[in-house]
């Protein structure tokens, strides 16, 4: 029925990725970075600026760090370090730090 | 910097030979190397200039002249000579006459002419959002009005013609109405180019973008929101539908046979395209974004030799969003894509969303819920692709995941632009603004501004219907069509403000710095 399960590992086999995660970077597993998405976990290992997005509920004292790109009510786009999202993430009014949103033309070949 | 500044600000002697040429020749007179670039540029090392003279003037490098126009081939550095040459008027490169492309698309839907009632969208403002505007200075009088604005550009404006066809299109409809054009590239960059829209007071926006599976199509989307936000103060959204019913499978989600592997509508191997070896696959499933409580993964594993090649495991435990995605490389040209939970998991009652970058193979597609978003928006007019009265297989389909009819209309694809070229323009994003030019018509022949029910409300009624009888989830209400001039109504006067941006869900807050 299922056309690799006879040759295809077990999905579950190998350990989850927050657990790979967190041992490569022990940060993920601090307090306040349960608000950081995954797809930035790598990036918080890293000193580089990563692009990415916060979802506010209120204005935010934000950190210098943060070069502000475009923002909304709801959410603020900028660049930062990666080893200082998990701050961010820490912040009262800020509910998710996420990668943006991509938008794509809706054109075909 | 200043001191240069200061210079270039310093007034020209208008009986100079400087003051004779135009800004972009006297720019290329003290920068030669600038040649290459303009458009009159000869490939050697000359350009192509008109010396506008009185009388018998004599112009080295003549190749034609008419009626005192001598237009003539002249290296950079001979540029001020002949400005200073007894006679001389003025130089400046040559207009190049282009063939003008219409739509296809624009006597499809003009079945009946409006122009001839003086009806050409003057007195409108339309806002055109997009991802890119490249080409669009050199259709400026042409094929999009030499007036258009750049309101703004965030994102990469000059990485893509998209949006200047997309100018092209409405131009055609309504040569009379304002073109504001903003680019912009991600989900927050949209909501401040929508309130630079509102604070220009357009009339109407089309956006022929979308943002696939990355929240519910449910009208709840933080870029939902947004559009919908735009119609509450009054103006007209006109949004592409999507390219993307050949990249969703849709359905009840099932564990199988009390494995770890989990079913989308009964299956659980859904072969996706990984054009080069490059897999992107996402999912979704039905619990609140930022409240899922139900720990779901997906796993990527080559058709071919079986061996997995991404996945993605995102914990979900009360307070994160619904979503996996692997976007990966090194694969396979097919892969499958798999769901899986721990053994056990419930997920009765959920329903999957998984999307493949490229496209599923056709015996995966289900066919329905294959908006983009805002697509799903409420009060906007979401626009699905046509060809010979026929929905594209791609054109996305509905209804919206809360069970609302979508799209809205369809409107003509495979359109001839000068920025695509003929039949080039294809897709949603070819549609959506065949109904945004007819709107922006409508606003012009009842001088309705800010209504945008009431113009969306027409658009539906008087749109010709395909496919089953009524409304549907492939065509909507149907093509959209002209029809009758509708009569002027309100009697306001021509060029009546739009809204005012004063949305506070768009407006920035502002922020308190350390």
């Amino acid at each position: 029925m299922f056309p690799l399960l006879a040759c295809a590992p077990h999905p579950v086999e190998a350990p989850r990725v927050q657990e790979r995660a967190a041992a490569a970077n022990p940060a993920v597993a601090t307090e306040g970075c349960e608000k950081l998405d995954p797809a930035l976990w790598r990036a918080a290992a890293s000193t580089d600026l990563a692009q990415v997005v916060l979802d506010i509920t209120a204005p935010t004292l934000l950190p210098k760090l943060f070069e502000v790109e475009a923002e909304t009510a709801l959410s603020i786009q900028g660049r930062v370090p990666g080893d200082y999202l998990c701050t961010l993430a820490a912040l009262p009014a800020v509910t998710r730090v996420r990668p943006p949103a991509v938008a794509s033309p809706k054109v075909e070949p | 910097m200043i001191w240069i500044a200061l210079a270039a600000a310093r007034p020209v002697d208008p009986a100079s030979p400087q003051a004779k040429l135009t800004h972009a020749l006297a720019e290329l007179a003290a920068r030669p190397e600038m040649l290459m670039s303009r458009p009159a540029f000869d490939g050697e090392s000359t350009v192509r200039v008109v010396v506008e003279c009185d009388g018998d003037c004599t112009i080295p490098g003549e190749e034609l002249r008419w009626e005192g126009r001598v237009q003539a081939r002249l290296a950079p550095a001979e540029l001020l000579a002949v400005a200073a040459l007894p006679g001389v008027r003025h130089l400046r490169e040559p207009w190049i006459a282009r063939p003008k492309v219409e739509s296809e698309g624009l006597a499809e839907v003009m079945d009946l002419d409006w122009s001839a009632e003086g009806v050409d969208g003057q007195g409108v403002k339309v806002g055109i959002i997009d991802v890119g505007f490249a080409g669009c200075e050199d259709l400026s009088g042409s094929e999009v009005p030499s007036d258009y604005e750049e309101a703004f550009s965030l994102g990469a404006p000059e990485s893509s013609a998209h949006g200047c066809a997309v100018a092209e299109v409405i131009h055609d409809f309504a040569p009379g109405a304002e073109l504001r054009l903003a680019s912009f590239g991600t989900d927050v960059e949209l909501g401040v180019a929508l309130q630079g829209m509102l604070d220009a007071g357009v009339d109407v926006v089309n956006a022929s973008i979308g943002f696939d599976n990355v929240w519910h199509a449910d009208g709840t989307s933080p870029v939902t929101v947004y559009a919908d936000t735009v119609v509450e103060a009054g103006v007209i959204y006109v949004a592409a539908a999507g390219n993307e019913n050949d990249n969703y499978r849709v359905g009840a989600l099932s564990p199988v046979d009390d494995g770890p592997y989990v079913g989308i509508d009964g299956r659980y191997a859904i072969l996706a395209r990984a054009p080069g070896g490059t897999a992107r696959v996402s999912f979704r499933w039905s619990e609140p974004f930022g409240e899922a409580a139900t720990d779901l993964d997906l796993v990527l594993f080559n058709a071919d030799d079986g061996r997995e090649c991404g996945r993605s495991e995102s914990p979900q435990d009360g307070d994160d969003n619904p979503y996996e995605e692997v976007y990966v490389e090194g694969c396979e040209e097919w892969v499958y894509a798999s769901i899986y939970a721990d053994v056990g998991t419930d997920v009765d009652g959920l329903t999957g969303y998984l999307y493949g970058y490229a496209d599923l193979d056709e015996a995966d597609l289900t066919g329905l819920q294959s908006l983009t978003l805002p697509g799903d928006c409420f009060d906007c007019v979401a626009v699905g692709a046509i060809v010979d009265d026929v929905a594209t297989d791609y054109s996305s389909r509905g209804p919206s995941d809360d069970g609302r009819t979508k799209p809205e209309v369809v409107a003509p694809s495979n359109v001839s632009t000068a920025s695509f070229g003929e039949g080039a323009f294809k897709g949603s994003s070819a549609a959506a603004p065949h109904a945004a030019g007819l709107l922006a018509l409508w606003v012009d022949a009842t001088k309705r501004h800010g209504e945008p029910l009431a113009a969306r409300e027409w658009l539906l009624d008087g749109a010709r219907d395909l496919g089953p009888a009524g409304d549907d989830d492939t065509y909507g209400a149907g093509a959209v069509a002209a029809g009758e001039l509708p009569p002027e109504q309100c009697g306001c006067a021509v060029g009546t403000p739009g809204p005012l941006a004063t949305l506070l869900v768009l407006l920035g807050l502002g922020r308190w710095r350390s």
